[in-house]
């Protein structure tokens, strides 16, 4: 382990875990942001990340973040201010502040959720894109 | 062989660039929410559309925000990916490819992403498709009122 602190091997390879998940994650984001140069598969690019599964997606990737984000302030703590010796407050401060996070997130995302599994329509957007006007 | 001729991260100062890079990438991170997420999504109809994102990402500060964002999260993260294949790759000839590929992979998202960002125009009327765009997800409107949720994007 290269960190201080033997009981944070757990903490380890999930950091290790979410962050090789947040870097393929920046690919793709990489890629959907570059279809900016076309506005229609653009808009439908967005229809398609309002559907149900994309919202389920998009809150376990909150997680994700929040997790390696959370875990990346408890690095610091421990490597610059010594936080070693209360390592277990910072470990479980993180976590109470990572479910309240996460919880804030399942709220404004779970409705939609919710609504897809009942209509059976996990992949299709929650409005149309209908091109017309402008030009 | 890599690490001595400066292909692979290693040291003091990789050590701390990641936890600054870390820091700065949460800052950043927060403001993207509060911009895209809490303004343009949430404040107008809800919807991100073509328009929203141009109008606010082709600004001079925006493409100076988020080209900082790009190269700080690609450094950030296939650091992180560098010190993974240090740990688990010890093949000379493996560790070279895992290495290469790392490098070819940030130089591709690096150039690609940078010319996304700096290439972005402000949106002028009339020269998109101006999108319509009909609600059918949450919350469901009943049959006949379907036509009061037709929104329409301004310029229609």
């Amino acid at each position: 382990m290269r960190y201080r602190i033997r009981t944070g091997a757990l903490a380890f390879i999930l950091h290790r875990a979410t962050g090789l998940a947040l870097v393929l994650y920046l690919f793709v984001h990489i890629f959907s942001v570059s279809r900016l140069a076309n506005p229609a598969s653009f808009n439908e690019e967005m229809a398609l990340y309002s559907s149900a599964l994309f919202k389920f997606v998009e809150l376990g990737l909150l997680g994700v973040v929040v997790a390696h984000v959370l875990n990346g302030a408890r690095i610091i703590a421990v490597d610059f201010w010594g936080a070693s010796r209360k390592q277990a407050t910072v470990f479980y401060v993180a976590v109470g502040v990572g479910t309240l996070v996460v919880l804030y997130g399942a709220i404004h995302l779970l409705p939609a959720v919710f609504d897809g599994i009942s209509s059976g329509q996990l992949l299709s957007p929650s409005y149309e894109v209908i091109h017309g006007g402008g030009h | 062989m890599l690490r001595e001729k400066g292909f692979e991260p290693g040291g003091q100062f990789i050590w701390f660039f990641h936890r600054v890079s870390g820091f700065a990438l949460v800052i950043l991170l927060i403001l993207h929410f509060a911009w895209v997420h809490f303004s343009t999504d949430v404040t107008s109809d809800g919807l991100l559309t073509f328009n929203d994102v141009m109008n606010r990402l082709s600004s001079p500060f925006f493409k100076a925000i988020d080209l900082s964002f790009l190269v700080l999260a690609l450094a950030h993260g296939l650091m992180g990916v560098m010190l993974s294949i240090q740990d688990y790759i010890k093949r000379q000839g493996l560790r070279m490819i895992a290495v290469g590929t790392v490098w070819i992979l940030a130089i591709v998202f690096g150039v690609w992403g940078s010319v996304t960002i700096l290439t972005l125009k402000p949106h002028e009327p009339g020269t998109t498709p101006e999108p319509v765009r009909k609600v059918t997800g949450v919350p469901q409107p009943a049959e006949e009122n379907q036509a009061l949720w037709q929104i329409v994007e301004d310029g229609q």
